[in-house]
């Protein structure tokens, strides 16, 4: 489903799409450096750094329990940095609390899609637009979303617990969508999907990014991860072990090994 | 049986109600079982004294004086009180409303005395009558403004922004903050609504029984028994179940015998959650085991 570049809106901020000045062009979309945390008193990662530039799709690859959902947390602001640092062009998050940071234009789709079962489709889609009040957009998104998943439309009035795994995932990206991302989180995209419709997922994720949405998506199927993504990194017990470009990626040995099982 | 018996249960049923809807949505949304909302309920009966027989202002119209008192008092409590010990589970916040409900007791004793209070209007005492059943202006006029405040209460919740925000973040608090719900500013709002409605119903009281700083705690275990008779957190199934407990303390009262009151409700609380423990209307998804 292709509905033309031209006509699409860039979904993100005006700001972002456009790195006109000198100055910004070094400086990427989001920015990790160093961060370290966990929960409670164990600690999960050790000093990450992880660079998305804007209009980028970068892939974040590890086994179970590697700290990839917990790295995607502490970006969103769901768990503090204990040390290091988690930028948006440049601008320190720390400071800046959970639900804020969807208005700064960071928003995640959750592990387990954590769709709001007892409210609609159509009230998880408005609630995805909460921290906004530019009403006439929010309708322009809407039909946006409707457009990209059909499915939303035709369910509209559908408490969202009763939808099958896909179409639920379909609605927390589209949830997601309503917010206004500069950059999207993706928490385990394909997860429990059958094939034919992680297909129309992966789908409907290039056509975000022709949108102008800058995306990092966790993935445990690696070779949907790099058909999505142009670069990756590996996350290895909390470490970043290994980056490098789709092409890189998939000629070594130990993303063959640990990953593509063969 | 005389056709009194069911339009009093019918008219204590619409108080109830009310009574029940505020307790039920702190719980329901908040996971907080507010001991304290007997004592708030008191407090809104007390404004009503205090404006009826200083000021000469009608108890009905002193209803939203009482909802906005208690709504800034259960705001600025679960802000900067509640908040706070919630992370340490539902037994602590229940043990917190309940030292709360003892100081506002206390408070109130101070204040007021533990003095027998009432409001009694020029309207008070008569009513209604026809063929042979007596309704009471005060109570007719309690009961129909409590079930327009829960209408208006479901209706706010069904259709506004802050309304969807609620129900969503009692449904998934974490993914409400990943769309910008500010969890802390949710929680404080909604227990002032419930404060609010606690408020409400101590006017609609005010008018109907007599003020003490203990009146509030009977409805305690009143409210206990509508909130999970109807449904946790739901606005209608506070109105069924406060409906069917008025009725059925009132028809209990009539075949068995007043003393009896309690038990009866409480006999129905128990058979409610051995046979339907989701409540007459839980909606599925909410008020689940979290
Ligand atoms: N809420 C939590 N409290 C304590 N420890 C946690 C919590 N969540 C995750 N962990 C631990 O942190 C580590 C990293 O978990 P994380 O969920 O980030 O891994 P992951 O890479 O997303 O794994 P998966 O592929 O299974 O989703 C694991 O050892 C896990 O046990
Ligand atoms: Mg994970």
């Amino acid at each position: 489903m292709h509905s033309g570049g031209a006509e699409a809106p860039a979904r993100g901020r005006p700001d972002a799409t456009a790195p006109g000045e000198g100055a910004h062009e070094h400086v990427p979309l989001l920015g990790v450096r160093a961060l370290e945390t966990g929960y409670g008193q164990v600690q999960v990662l050790w000093g990450v750094d992880l660079e998305v530039r804007s209009g980028e799709a970068v892939a974040l690859i590890g086994a179970n329990g590697a700290g990839k959902t917990t790295l995607l947390r502490a970006i969103a602001g769901q768990l503090p940095a204990w040390t290091g640092l988690v930028e948006l062009e440049g601008q320190d998050l720390g400071p800046v609390p959970a639900h804020l940071r969807v208005g700064h234009g960071v928003v995640m789709v959750p592990e387990g899609r954590q769709l709001f079962a007892g409210l609609t489709v159509r009230e998880n889609l408005l609630m995805g637009a909460f921290a906004r009040s530019d009403k006439a957009e929010i309708d322009r998104d809407l039909e946006r979303v409707e457009t990209l998943f059909p499915v939303l439309s035709e369910r509209r009035g559908q408490l969202a617990g009763h939808m099958s795994g896909g179409e639920q995932q379909m609605c927390a990206i589209g949830r997601a969508l309503m917010s206004r991302p500069r950059v999207l989180l993706i928490d385990e995209l394909s997860l429990g999907l059958a094939p034919v419709v992680v297909d129309r997922l992966i789908e409907a994720i290039a056509e975000i990014r022709r949108d102008g949405v800058t995306l990092l998506i966790v993935e445990q199927d690696v070779t949907n991860a790099l058909t999505m993504a142009e670069r990756g990194y590996v996350v290895e017990s909390g470490q970043i072990t290994l980056a490098g470009s789709r092409e890189a990626l998939l000629a070594d040995p130990r993303v063959q090994e640990s990953f593509i099982g063969i | 049986m005389s056709p009194q018996v069911l339009v009093n249960g019918l008219l204590l049923g619409g108080i109830y109600a009310a009574v029940g809807v505020g307790f039920s949505l702190t719980w329901g949304v908040l996971n907080i079982i507010n001991i304290a909302h007997g004592a708030m309920v008191m407090l809104g009966a007390y404004i009503t004294f205090l404006l009826f027989t200083y000021a000469g202002i009608d108890p009905f119209i002193s209803i939203p004086a009482s909802m906005f008192v208690l709504f800034l008092l259960g705001y600025v409590l679960q802000r900067f009180l509640i908040n706070r010990v919630i992370p340490h589970g539902v037994f602590m916040t229940l043990v917190l409303t309940f030292g709360l409900s003892l100081f506002l007791i206390d408070l109130a004793l101070l204040a007021f005395t533990s003095d027998y209070r009432s409001v009694t209007p020029s309207y008070a005492g008569s009513g209604l009558s026809f063929a042979g059943v007596i309704v009471p202006y005060q109570r007719l006029g309690a009961c129909v403004v409590a079930i327009l405040i829960v209408a208006g209460l479901n209706f706010y919740l069904g259709r506004s922004k802050l309304g969807r925000a609620i129900r969503a973040t009692a449904l998934n608090r974490q993914a409400a903050q990943l769309v910008g719900v500010d969890i802390a500013q949710i929680y404080a709002v909604t227990f002032g609504i419930g404060a609010a409605l606690a408020g409400a119903a101590g006017s609609l009281l005010a008018v109907t029984i007599t003020i003490t700083p203990f009146m509030g705690q009977v409805f305690i275990g009143k409210a206990f028994v509508i909130a999970t008779l109807g449904g946790l957190g739901t606005v209608q199934g506070a109105l069924i179940g406060g409906l069917v407990l008025g009725m059925a303390e009132s028809l209990g009262a009539a075949l068995i015998g007043p003393s009896y009151q309690q038990a009866i409700g409480f006999g129905i609380l128990v058979l409610v959650l051995v046979l339907r423990p989701e409540g007459i209307m839980g909606k599925q998804f909410f008020a689940e085991v979290k």
